[in-house]
């Protein structure tokens, strides 16, 4: 791959964040000689556009040093090799005063002491996404369980080690004061969601959040305190309220058969095998900080970094910020948005010139990592007797947050919209409010609310069904959403809607239809077991709304294929399955996918101004008109997003280059005329064929692209608000229409210096826009309308004297769009089933004192399911085919996960004839239900 | 602090006579010392199996934890960590992997990658294992779940990891009865 001209070692400058130069570059590049990867990372992982193996799969294989957890100062080839180590003490009583420290009883004291005084005589502060208070105050009482109170810091591994075995579960070292109230403040977001349907073919509502808009509490006592007027000719609130009001009262009428349930969920533990840990020297010679860190979007910390360093005093001069990122093990959102990164940056800059390594173990990691909120939630459903249909539904949540913010105002909306499962829901108020707590912080962990909320709807229909006595499926069947219909925020679902396929093929799957038999078969052969079977069908909703991908692909004159993609690779498989679209093109898989890239983007000097989920249509009417402006520049790794927004953009990079690229260099070997017509042209045993002319592969082409100075590289960048941008640019003379708003192309070796002149964007022509059209700002009431959905059928067995759950069998139906990579996508739902299994009946940490946040936790107390909790032998699953070639990849990393929660309810309804309304359902629970 | 002296051979070479504080965990020689993060730290409380390592015995291999045994607890083992087990084919310079390796890499069998290298030192020591002592083809899924029972794995659901091996060793007549 020399031809790509880049070298490990090369940093790249990429952005310039408050003035301070960005460099980015994967820690391969830096490692010293005796260090570089033992194998090539990705030679021959794929072939006839199927991976063989995972592009990331001989790295991880071998135990090659790819995690940003693996790296110690000593293998970055410009790093001084004195490693330092952090050690954090938190606080772990909430309800007294934080005095001091107390660590006399070290034989050896650590080299550096830090206390919020010191972060405070420094202007250290948290970047403002995390609140305040880094370090807890003297005199302060602790915001939550396990606020940090100190940062200690060693210069020889071998003193923390010694310190450490005795600071771990040491409660003598934080003095605590008087006994005050625990720390108290307002909610951290109340969401209400108030919509009355007028016509459902025509998708007409009276009153709804994407036709109205959302109207906002007051907060009195912490609790919100919603409009008291109730005025059809009101304000929005009002008017809001008077809708509310009239769904309420209506659900009293005899007609309806009303399901009235409360559930709880639990507080989750992500779990993600890697604990978190950051490793960063603040170089002041150079007034550089280089780190790497272990988090899903290096991008976003980075940012978060630069204005944290240049607010301190230590930080203000900072020139530059070298970040080295490698592959995430394991996050599920827990490396989303952490604070832990900062805790490092801030000790960097007290260690004298040092590079300073902070690393979780485990019981650090429960006790300040993010977590899943727990849910409380009280539903009222309204089904009519008469025609099965459900009319009305009206939802309260609490969720608890924890002790900061981070995304519980986000979390709480998303379970929230969530709560109509896969059902047609005319008429809804849906009220969700994210609250402080002393509990450890959550943030968005797979399921991001989801998780707890659309479960519930599902069992609810199944509960209506028993007492209705209707069939199950024919119940759902009644009230599925169908194409076109709209969500109980009144905005459009997105694209086919396949759930009645799902919900059928289920109803035909033997383990349902066998399910009477087997039980009947199992109990005779297992007298001291009970049998259940039980189902769900949920769709996930994915995305986050205003999401700014990128991506670049480049060919070498040997025909190699770069791809640069932003996302970050968690263990999804996104940088597998990105990997593959370039088949679809250039008739190969790319021989070499670069992850979370961020510095080849520059070449699209795009800028943005304002926040752009408020920002007004005027505005962005006004901005569209300048080619370099796009409402948002970037993607974050997370909302199960690769699939479908990463693929946008790096399609259309592929495009960019096959038709000003491949095809230009297949009519001239082809001989045929400029702008002959090559639609009939196809990929086909990694050759360019066409009717009537010899095969081209893939070499010849790209050696003719880059004499003959066509485009040989792309860079795109492409929006998406719950719909596709449209723009048009003009390549080469050729004007068309792309699914982007930014592009830049780069010529091949052999183009003319009047082309090679115009490469002056980071090595990029760019190309600006003739015109674009981004989607409407309305779209951003409609806050979700893309769904993927997936069923479970679960087949248990309840062990009559333990309570204890063996899992059978279980089948799965997912619908993801056209598949990428099936052995990736396979891969999911059984993880997902995995963990679909531990939240319903294993993982559980209590709130408060009992909690994570006291640093006892581990998984000695913490279960996730093990293989002997699940049917390894009896996994089965598939995927929906698809002939719509316009029908897009679905985001599906979270929803394999959703129905197995309400599955494994259904079923033990089935098997038991109890109903639990809490998660997670322990073999102590059920037994104490079947003694009872 | 006190200290104590550190001697084994790992991955065919040499180490040590060394001299390492006593409560020295073995992930963190290999890690500290070393320079060798392959193995992995996932609870440090011996119950993920993550950081499982191999001992060639004389007569068959077996795994130890490293994140709760002290590294004076490995002296004059014969050791073997997930670096230890490819090699490069020096005419074709392609990587050979452990038959363990290629099945989990082709099966897809991991995804984030933390626990694999757990994975493969557990599956090598069965795999290798059953050269000595074949197993009945009616008991590898029990023993399958007996050997690799023990290790977490939070992304995959662990179907992958087992129907590799067992493909594997189906694979292999002389493995089973």
């Amino acid at each position: 791959m020399k031809e790509f001209k880049q070298t490990r070692r090369e940093f790249i400058k990429t952005v310039v964040i408050a003035g301070v130069s960005v460099y980015f570059a994967p820690l391969a590049s830096a490692m010293t000689r005796e260090q570089e990867y033992l194998y090539k990372p990705n030679k021959g992982w794929a072939s006839n556009g199927e991976a063989k193996y995972r592009v990331d799969a001989m790295q991880k294989v071998t135990g090659q040093k790819v995690f940003a957890r693996d790296f110690r100062a000593q293998d970055f080839a410009d790093w001084p090799n004195n490693q330092w180590h952090g050690y954090i003490v938190c606080a772990t009583k909430a309800d007294q005063t934080f005095e001091n420290i107390d660590l006399s009883f070290l034989e050896k004291q650590p080299t550096k002491v830090i206390l919020a005084e010191d972060l405070a005589d420094h202007d250290i502060e948290l970047p403002r996404f995390h609140g305040k208070e880094m370090l807890l105050e003297k005199g302060n009482v602790a915001h939550f369980l396990g606020h940090p109170v100190a940062i200690l810091l060693f210069d020889r591994f071998d003193d923390f080690n010694t310190a450490k075995s005795r600071l771990d579960f040491n409660q003598d070292i934080v003095k605590y004061g008087v006994k005050v109230p625990v720390y108290e403040r307002n909610p951290y977001a109340a969401w209400r969601v108030v919509r009355v349907a007028e016509n459902r073919t025509e998708g007409i509502d009276v009153f709804s959040p994407f036709q109205d808009g959302l109207f906002f509490p007051a907060y009195q006592l912490r609790q919100p305190k919603w409009p008291t007027e109730r005025n059809i000719q009101g304000d929005l609130g009002q008017r809001g309220m008077f809708y509310a009001d009239r769904i309420h009262q209506s659900m009293s009428d005899d007609k309806f058969h009303v399901v009235d349930k409360q559930f709880q969920t639990q507080i989750i533990e992500p779990m993600m095998l890697e604990p978190e840990a950051a490793n960063i020297w603040f170089d002041t010679k150079t007034a550089t900080m280089h780190g790497t860190v272990t988090c899903q979007d290096p991008t976003d910390f980075t940012e978060m970094a630069v204005h944290m360093l240049k607010a301190s005093k230590p930080g203000k001069d900072i020139e530059n910020v070298k970040l080295y990122s490698g592959f995430v093990g394991g996050a599920f959102g827990a490396k989303d948005h952490s604070i832990f990164p900062f805790y490092t940056l801030a000790a960097s800059l007290f260690s004298d010139g040092n590079p300073i390594r902070i690393a979780n173990d485990r019981y650090q990691q429960f006790q300040s990592g993010l977590k899943r909120h727990p849910f409380k939630i009280q539903n009222r459903l309204a089904i009519n007797k008469k025609t099965l249909k459900i009319e009305a539904l009206t939802s309260k949540s609490d969720v608890d947050g924890g002790g900061r913010e981070n995304f519980s105002a986000s979390v709480a909306s998303a379970g929230m919209s969530a709560m109509q499962g896969v059902f047609y829901i005319p008429q809804s108020d849906l009220q969700a409010t994210a609250y402080y707590s002393r509990n450890v912080t959550s943030g968005s962990m797979r399921g991001y609310g989801s998780a707890q909320c659309m479960p519930v709807i599902d069992l609810m229909i199944g509960q209506a069904a028993a007492e209705l006595d209707v069939d199950p499926f024919e119940l759902r069947r009644r009230n599925l959403m169908q194409t076109a219909d709209l969500n109980t925020q009144g905005a459009e679902i997105d694209g086919e809607i396949r759930y009645r396929e799902i919900l059928d093929k289920a109803e035909q799957h033997p383990i349902w239809q066998q399910r009477v038999a087997n039980k009947k078969t199992f109990e005779a052969n297992n007298p001291n077991k009970h049998f259940g079977v039980g189902y769900s069908l949920l769709a996930k909703n994915y995305g986050t709304g205003n999401v700014g991908p990128n991506a670049a692909v480049n060919l070498s004159p040997n025909g190699d294929i770069l791809l640069e993609i932003e996302y970050m690779e968690m263990g999804s498989g996104a940088q597998t399955s990105q990997g593959l679209l370039t088949h679809e093109f250039f008739g190969s898989a790319a021989d070499e996918v670069h992850i979370a890239v961020t510095e080849t983007w520059k070449a699209l000097q795009l800028y943005e101004t304002d926040n752009p989920y408020i920002i007004s249509q005027e505005k962005q009417d006004k901005m569209s008109k300048d080619p370099l402006w796009t409402p948002v520049k970037l993607m974050a790794s997370s909302a199960s997003d690769s699939a479908t927004f990463q693929t946008e953009a790096t399609k259309g990079a592929c495009n960019v280059v096959y038709q000003y690229g491949i095809l230009p260099a297949a009519r001239i070997l082809w001989s045929l005329a400029k702008n002959s017509d090559l639609s009939a042209a196809k990929w086909d045993k990694n050759k360019l064929v066409l009717e009537g002319k010899p095969a081209l592969d893939l070499k010849l082409l790209a050696k003719t692209a880059h004499e003959l100075g066509f485009v040989t590289g792309s860079v795109s960048h492409t929006l998406n608000r719950w719909a596709w941008t449209e723009a048009e640019f003009t390549v080469e003379g050729d004007t068309q229409v792309h699914s982007l708003d930014a592009m830049a192309v780069r010529y091949g070796d052999g183009a003319s210096q009047t082309k090679k002149q115009k490469m002056d964007s980071a090595g990029y022509h760019l190309i600006k826009r003739n015109w674009v059209k981004y989607p409407s700002t309305q779209f951003n009431n409609a806050m979700v309308t893309y769904y993927a959905p997936c069923d479970c059928l679960i087949e248990l067995a309840v062990d009559k004297y333990t309570g204890k759950v063996d899992i059978l069998r279980s089948h799965s139906v997912l619908d993801a769009g056209p598949v990428i990579s099936q052995p990736i996508v396979d891969g999911q739902i059984q993880g997902g089933l995995a963990m679909g299994v531990g939240h319903v009946l294993h993982e559980y940490l209590p709130p408060f004192e009992e909690g994570a946040g006291n640093g006892t936790w581990n998984l000695n107390r913490y279960h996730v399911p093990m293989a002997s909790d699940l049917n390894v032998w009896n996994m089965t699953s598939e995927t929906l085919p698809t002939s719509d070639k316009a029908a897009r990849p679905k985001g599906i990393a979270e929803v394999v996960m959703l129905p197995v929660i309400s599955a494994v309810q259904d079923a033990l309804f089935n098997a038991i004839g109890e109903r639990f309304e809490q998660t997670p359902i322990t073999a102590e629970q059920i037994k104490a239900r079947l003694n009872a | 602090m006190n200290t104590i002296t550190v001697e084994f051979i790992l991955n065919g070479k040499q180490v040590g006579p060394l001299q390492v504080p006593q409560n020295t965990m073995m992930i963190q020689f290999l890690h500290e010392y070393l320079n060798l993060t392959g193995t992995k730290f996932g609870c440090g409380a011996g119950i993920c199996h993550a950081c499982v390592i191999i001992e060639q015995t004389k007569i068959e291999p077996i795994t130890h934890r490293t994140c709760i045994n002290g590294v004076g607890a490995f002296n004059g083992m014969n050791l073997v960590t997930v670096e230890g087990h490819a090699s490069i084919d020096v005419k074709t310079e392609e990587v050979v992997l452990h038959p363990v390796q290629q099945a989990f890499i082709e099966n897809f069998s991991f995804q984030c990658g933390w626990c694999t290298s757990g994975f493969v030192n557990e599956a090598v020591c069965f795999y290798e294992s059953l050269k000595q002592k074949p197993v009945a083809k009616s008991e590898l899924r029990a023993a399958l779940e007996a050997n690799l029972g023990e290790h977490v794995c939070r992304c995959t659901g662990y179907v992958k990891y087992y129907e590799a091996m067992e493909n594997l060793i189906l694979s292999q007549p002389e493995l089973v009865q």
